[in-house]
């Protein structure tokens, strides 16, 4: 499904990925964890080309989307992202949201658009907001639009960046729930998170970053409860 | 604080100590509020034992200097010592006005009747009126249309200033440096005069509302610029993620949510294209096409008189209060933790009205 080869990222001097490898098989849930600045963030972004890989190659369903001639759009439609921060369009509707990118994009009907807007805002259960705007609604309720907005694109990958961290401790479960329904379903999910809980559940392999790199990867069960490395040892000796 | 051992009174200063410079202004000031009525008193009423009047002035003004100087080292402690150094300050200032004009109008180079004809004469008020009314709309005219004009430019100028393509960037940005760098009288006159040496003749309004135009691009561009930039980065990344295209991602997404935070700084530059106008004055003007400043000149000269000043002034305070504080207005509104508040005031009134 994904493909990474030999992946790194410099913001100027600053080496953020250090030469990543790593695949996704379809229907897999992969958790990225690691402590803050390891670069989990950085290389979910390079999943969709958000940000520009400075070496290295990425393949999404076989192709290579690092390629210059490559029409990124067309990527992104296949890979949808939920943000730490939502980021909903603040003037438009919860509705409005989910459409938008429907009708500009994907140049679907507004009667088709609402119809599968409406669809997957009662996935997450949010049928009765679809006129509400998103400062009207609970953090928890923000989120669960994004994933809407997402999923309304029908990607065939969906990356989650901390999507639990903005959130007040109450509200976290809500969006958890609607993640764990959507593994249930089989959708290939790359997961950065700190919710260990979540991983241990849901998640079907975890990999630990550490100053670029990967450093561990295993199952999230055997991961958490026997790291090898002491990097990693070191670092669920701190959050646990 | 409840603990202090000893009261400082009205004039502590921020230190703790009494400030000298708070109470000195105060005393001060009262001394040259009754030096001041002394003096007017001895005119109006006759003789007095000491004449005050040379004493006057001097005083109110070394009370407003004190009171200032008292305000600024108690502005932040003392509620009462703050009370004090600001009425040093009025009485000061009144008290020098005062007794300065005073002077003036007994020392005959003021004559009140005349000051009063020569800013407020009815005759010649109701003589030009028509002509300031017509003035008045072709201020408006001039500016609406620079205004829209510079919109159109300066949205283009921004877009081109945040390019990530530094050929296409650089050249926007130095466009908006040279406009901003030169004086607006020196952007008309090139404007205007420019195309005489090859022939060609502009009239002299196109080329005023070009000169008007280019010029407030340059801030409405900037204006653009700042208010997209203050759009959430997350709002690009959400909308690329989505397979929005840059420029679909700019109209749907980001310039939207810009528009709001723009609104009151572009009615800030309507304001200054008001005033700007008035520097058709320079390049001349026909009857009907001239604007309040070029009106108020010409009238001024033929009737021999302040009073067209008088007039297009008002004229300009009629456009331009109105819009400043619709700007102050949408301003309150626009800031989050004032449009709360400008909600729960409006909930306790429905809530009030409703018991």
């Amino acid at each position: 499904m994904i493909r990474v080869e030999g992946l790194h990222k410099r913001f100027g001097d600053l080496h953020v990925l250090k030469g990543v490898d790593l695949s996704i098989a379809p229907r897999e849930v992969l958790v990225l964890i690691g402590p803050s600045g390891c670069g989990k963030s950085t290389l979910l972004k390079c999943l969709n080309r958000l940000e520009e890989p400075t070496e290295g190659r990425v393949f999404v369903e076989g192709i290579d989307i690092t390629r210059a001639r490559i029409d990124v759009n067309k990527v992104r439609r296949e890979v949808g992202t939920v943000f730490q921060q939502f980021n909903l369009f603040p003037h438009k509707t919860v509705l409005g949201n989910v459409t938008l990118a429907l009708q500009k994009v994907l140049r679907k009907s507004p009667e088709e658009s609402r119809e599968i807007g409406v669809r997957e805002l009662t996935h997450v259960g949010l049928a009765a907001k679809v006129d509400a705007y998103p400062a009207q609604l609970s953090g928890g309720q923000q989120q669960r639009v994004a994933i809407a907005r997402a999923l309304a694109m029908s990607p065939k990958v969906m990356l989650f960046d901390e999507v639990t961290s903005a959130l007040d401790p109450e509200l976290v479960k809500e969006v958890l729930d609607v993640m764990k329904r959507l593994a249930s379903e089989g959708m290939t999910m790359v997961v950065v998170t700190h919710e260990m809980g979540f991983a241990r559940e849901v998640g079907d392999r975890m990999i630990f970053m550490d100053e670029g790199r990967i450093v561990e990867e295993g199952h999230p069960g055997t991961l958490l409860s026997n790291p090898q490395h002491p990097r990693t040892q070191a670092f669920m000796g701190k959050i646990l | 604080m409840a603990s202090q051992a000893v009261d400082l009174g009205p004039f502590a200063s921020e230190q703790g100590r009494p400030s000298p410079w708070a109470a000195g202004g105060f005393f001060l000031g009262l001394a040259a509020a009754v030096l001041a009525g002394a003096a007017i008193a001895l005119d109006v009423g006759g003789a007095t034992a000491f004449d005050p009047r040379p004493y006057a002035a001097p005083t109110g003004a070394l009370a407003s200097v004190a009171s200032l100087v008292g305000l600024y080292q108690v502005s932040t402690s003392s509620r009462r010592g703050r009370i004090a150094a600001t009425w040093g300050v009025l009485l000061g200032v009144v008290a020098a006005v005062a007794s300065f004009v005073h002077g003036a109008v007994i020392g005959g180079s003021l004559e009140i009747a005349e000051f009063g004809t020569a800013y407020f004469d009815r005759d010649i008020l109701s003589a030009i009126f028509g002509d300031i009314r017509r003035a008045a709309v072709n201020t408006i005219k001039y500016a609406a249309i620079a205004e829209v004009a510079a919109i159109v430019l300066g949205l283009i100028v921004a877009m081109l200033a945040i390019s990530k393509r530094r050929w296409v960037r650089v050249p926007a940005i130095a466009y908006v440096d040279v406009i901003r760098g030169l004086p607006l009288l020196m952007l008309l006159l090139l404007v205007a005069f420019a195309p005489t040496y090859v022939g060609l003749t502009l009239p002299t309004i196109t080329a005023f509302i070009v000169g008007l135009t280019i010029n407030s691009s340059a801030y409405v561009a900037e204006i653009f610029r700042a208010g997209i930039q203050a759009v959430d980065k997350g709002q690009m990344d959400a909308a690329r993620s989505l397979g929005m295209p840059y420029a679909t991602a700019m109209t749907q997404v980001v310039i939207p949510q810009a528009v709001r935070k723009v609104i009151p700084p572009l009615t800030n530059e309507f304001i200054s294209l008001v005033k700007d106008t008035s520097l058709l004055l320079v390049l001349g003007a026909t009857v009907q096409q001239r604007e309040l400043m070029t009106a108020a000149r010409q009238l001024s000269s033929s009737t021999f008189s302040a009073t067209p000043y008088m007039a297009a002034s008002i004229g300009y305070l009629v456009v331009t209060i109105p819009l400043i504080r619709v700007v102050n207005w949408m301003e309150r509104r626009l800031n989050p933790a004032d449009a709360r508040r400008f909600r729960l005031t409006l909930m306790r009134r429905e809530g009030s009205s409703a018991t």
